[in-house]
């Protein structure tokens, strides 16, 4: 099927011509970057989904699921419960080709940019399809200026729905799934979606295809072993990530027990056989903040984004390759790392911090 | 629709001013929670021509309605009235020709719901394809090429209604509908499609401060409401989870009158027609068989939730007066 820039936008929308032409090239040669839809389905029947204890360590989860290639989803939402612990091991681990999905996302794509930068061998970013990349409130992303900027990244762009419904589809192993969003802007011709005839009315209707990633990456405040997650606060389209992923990884606060799981059985955002590897990990998503449990550190945000920042403008590497350095190689673990680079008096006052929002442990 | 005014008024009113012959209707519940009160003011009202959308429901409810003639068309994926086996009255419709019939597997017809729920026009389903629904159902379910892998896909019709009627176990006289347990599992899906709005009779009606204490349980919102009907054993035979069973024995009574074109006249005279309300058919139902009758469909077993929850609220106006906060970097 015909799937070019069919709506009349491109009549009136200052979008230059080239690229415009260039996007029906991508449209017509569709191809998913990551499993089929299909595929997806595949895997989903394939895991075990006996009561299995899923506990490890976030490295031995790093290095069984993150392989060349993959198309890696990206939990949380901007700055709100990432899963910093599990990408700064990714980061450590190094894997090239990546294919990042996403729907919004802040540090935990720019580390991966920025040790990309640092040293292309040992992590590279082919693609991403994405809806937001960028600090919110701080800033828009320097890395991802830069690696766009310099067309070193190909870039899927989605608007935020757009891509909260594309891991939706996923998730419910469907293949495409309408939007009432997209059509009639420029959103049509940066993305690869295709505008099509409702089959029943005839209506013009835009399709965005399903998005499967093949490892998802998710942190949470608690689960069960086996992987049954509670999110409290937004859900940040978490649960859908890691039902669509063919392998889920999956980083923790902490580890509750079972019967706590069965008291509440409708506090259960993400059940267990989706999930893969459950490991727990204290400020696993420290810089970002997790909702009942620790605030941000917008310093660091801060810290980190001004020398990417620097980066873009001077050209110059140093700072970025100092700390990837200390912070990344001269740590063994994700606790080393914490204790490396947050006084412990913050981190108590990160906890302050959350307000003591209500969540339910027990 | 969307007013914050007291809408609780009598089911008479609400059908009355609410439905109209020729409407679409999301009939809600599932093999519990049938809206049987509501079912039998349409029959009295003599409501014609109804287009109903639903997934599944049982206890005969869809059965009477069908038999009295109340409805055109039908899409759904199953209707029957469990304890007789077969849903007599909709089959005779369909072996005559009165009745248009719009088949679609359980998970289809879920997912049309949800396509209108989500206010898109359709959604992919992965089921259906290969089968006969797709001959006998172009109205509701196609195949399409799916633009992005080239390959066949079915894809259902979002479904929306121009009314939905439902059962529930609370609402508050705003119109914000409670439900828990098990229930109607498109509940929520048809009542959010629905264009004019949604008439559910509750079991109790309760303060809008109820159920602002505990949102969590809210299946619609006061805002999609037109009526809130008080109307308790509304759900009367099927069941209403926490408040009465399925009455066995009245769905095999009834069957056996579904089950007989000569017999279901009779039933709908004494039992439909006969009275004025469902307060008059409980009433009917108590000096048939007796009070004991409806003590038997009591819950036994009470399950309570054990958690104590506190949704407790933070009140911004505690900033007022507060100066800016500065530092060396952040003037006021």
């Amino acid at each position: 099927m015909e799937t070019g820039v069919n709506s009349k936008i491109v009549e009136v929308t200052q979008v230059a011509k080239e690229v415009i032409d260039k996007q029906k090239e991508r449209k017509k040669n569709f191809e998913y970057w990551g499993p089929t839809p299909r595929e997806a389905r595949k895997a989903a029947v394939a895991k075990k989904k006996g009561l299995i204890d899923k506990r490890m360590t976030i490295k031995q989860a790093v290095d069984t699921y993150i392989k060349d290639g993959i198309n890696l989803g990206l939990g949380g939402f901007v700055n709100t419960r990432v899963p910093t612990a599990i990408v700064w091991n990714i980061v450590k681990k190094g894997v090239k080709n990546l294919t990042l999905s996403l729907q919004s996302n802040s540090i935990c794509c720019e580390w991966l940019a920025g040790m990309m930068i640092v040293n292309p061998d040992h992590v590279s970013i082919k693609r991403v399809e994405l809806a937001w990349w960028g600090y919110e409130v701080i800033g828009i992303a320097p890395l991802l200026r830069y690696l766009a900027g310099n067309e070193m990244i190909e870039i899927d762009d989605y608007t935020n729905y757009g891509m909260s419904v594309r891991f939706k589809a996923g998730a419910m192993g469907i293949p495409f799934i309408p939007v009432r969003d997209h059509g009639g802007s420029d959103m049509e011709l940066v993305n690869r979606g295709a505008m099509i005839q409702c089959p029943f009315s005839g209506d013009n209707t835009y399709l965005v295809p399903a998005c499967n990633p093949d490892v998802g990456v998710v942190h949470v405040p608690m689960c069960d072993m086996y992987g049954n997650a509670r999110i409290f606060g937004a859900l940040c389209t978490c649960p859908e990530i890691a039902q669509a992923a063919s392998h889920t990884i999956m980083s923790t606060e902490t580890v509750i027990d079972n019967m706590a799981i069965r008291r509440y059985p409708n506090l259960t955002e993400i059940p267990y056989p989706v999930v893969d590897a459950v490991c727990e990990q204290q400020f696993g998503s420290w810089p970002g903040a997790v909702y009942g449990m620790y605030w941000f550190d917008m310093e660091h945000f801060l810290y980190f984004r001004s020398m990417c920042d620097e980066f873009r403008k001077t050209g110059n590497k140093d700072k970025l390759k100092a700390y990837y350095d200390e912070y990344f190689f001269g740590c063994d673990t994700w606790d080393d790392f914490i204790a490396k680079i947050v006084p412990h008096k913050k981190l108590i006052d990160l906890r302050k911090r959350d307000g003591q929002q209500p969540i339910i442990i027990s | 629709m969307a007013a914050v005014k007291n809408k609780t008024m009598a089911l008479k009113e609400a059908v009355a001013t609410f439905v109209n012959d020729g409407d679409t209707v999301y009939y809600g519940g599932f093999q519990i929670m049938v809206p049987m009160a509501i079912t039998h003011e349409l029959i009295r009202q003599k409501k014609r021509g109804l287009k109903i959308l639903n997934a599944s429901t049982d206890a005969g409810g869809l059965d009477l309605l069908v038999g009295a003639g109340c409805v055109a068309e039908m899409h759904l994926a199953w209707a029957m009235n469990w304890y007789v086996k077969a849903p007599y009255a909709i089959r005779r419709a369909f072996q005559a020709g009165r009745v248009k019939r719009h088949d679609l597997s359980n998970f289809g017809a879920t997912s049309a719901l949800l396509a209108g729920y989500l206010g898109i026009p359709f959604i992919p389903v992965r089921g259906n394809i290969g089968s006969d629904m797709i001959k006998h159902n172009p109205r509701d379910l196609k195949v399409m090429e799916d633009p992005f892998s080239g390959e066949p896909i079915p894809v259902v019709r979002a479904w929306r209604a121009d009314v939905a009627v439902i059962h529930a176990q609370r609402a508050d006289w705003l119109g914000n509908v409670v439900a828990w347990g098990t229930r109607g599992v498109t509940d929520e899906l048809g009542c959010m499609a629905a264009k004019r709005g949604v008439i559910v009779t509750a079991e109790e009606i309760v303060d809008p401060e109820a159920v602002r204490s505990d949102p969590d349980r809210t299946v619609v919102p006061y805002f999609k409401t037109l009526a809130v009907v008080h109307c308790p054993w509304g759900a009367h035979p099927s069941a209403c989870r926490g408040y009465y069973g399925v009455d066995i024995r009245f769905c095999q009574y009834q069957g056996k009158y579904e089950r007989s074109e000569h017999l279901l006249p009779i039933f709908l005279e004494q039992w439909v027609y006969g009275c004025e309300d469902h307060e008059a058919y409980i009433r009917k139902y108590i000096e048939k068989f007796g009070k004991e009758g409806l003590e038997r469909l009591r819950p036994v077993l009470g399950f309570k939730p054990k958690m104590d929850v506190d949704y407790g609220y933070h009140d911004p106006a505690v900033w007022k007066g507060v100066p800016q906060y500065t530092d060396e970097n952040i003037k006021a």
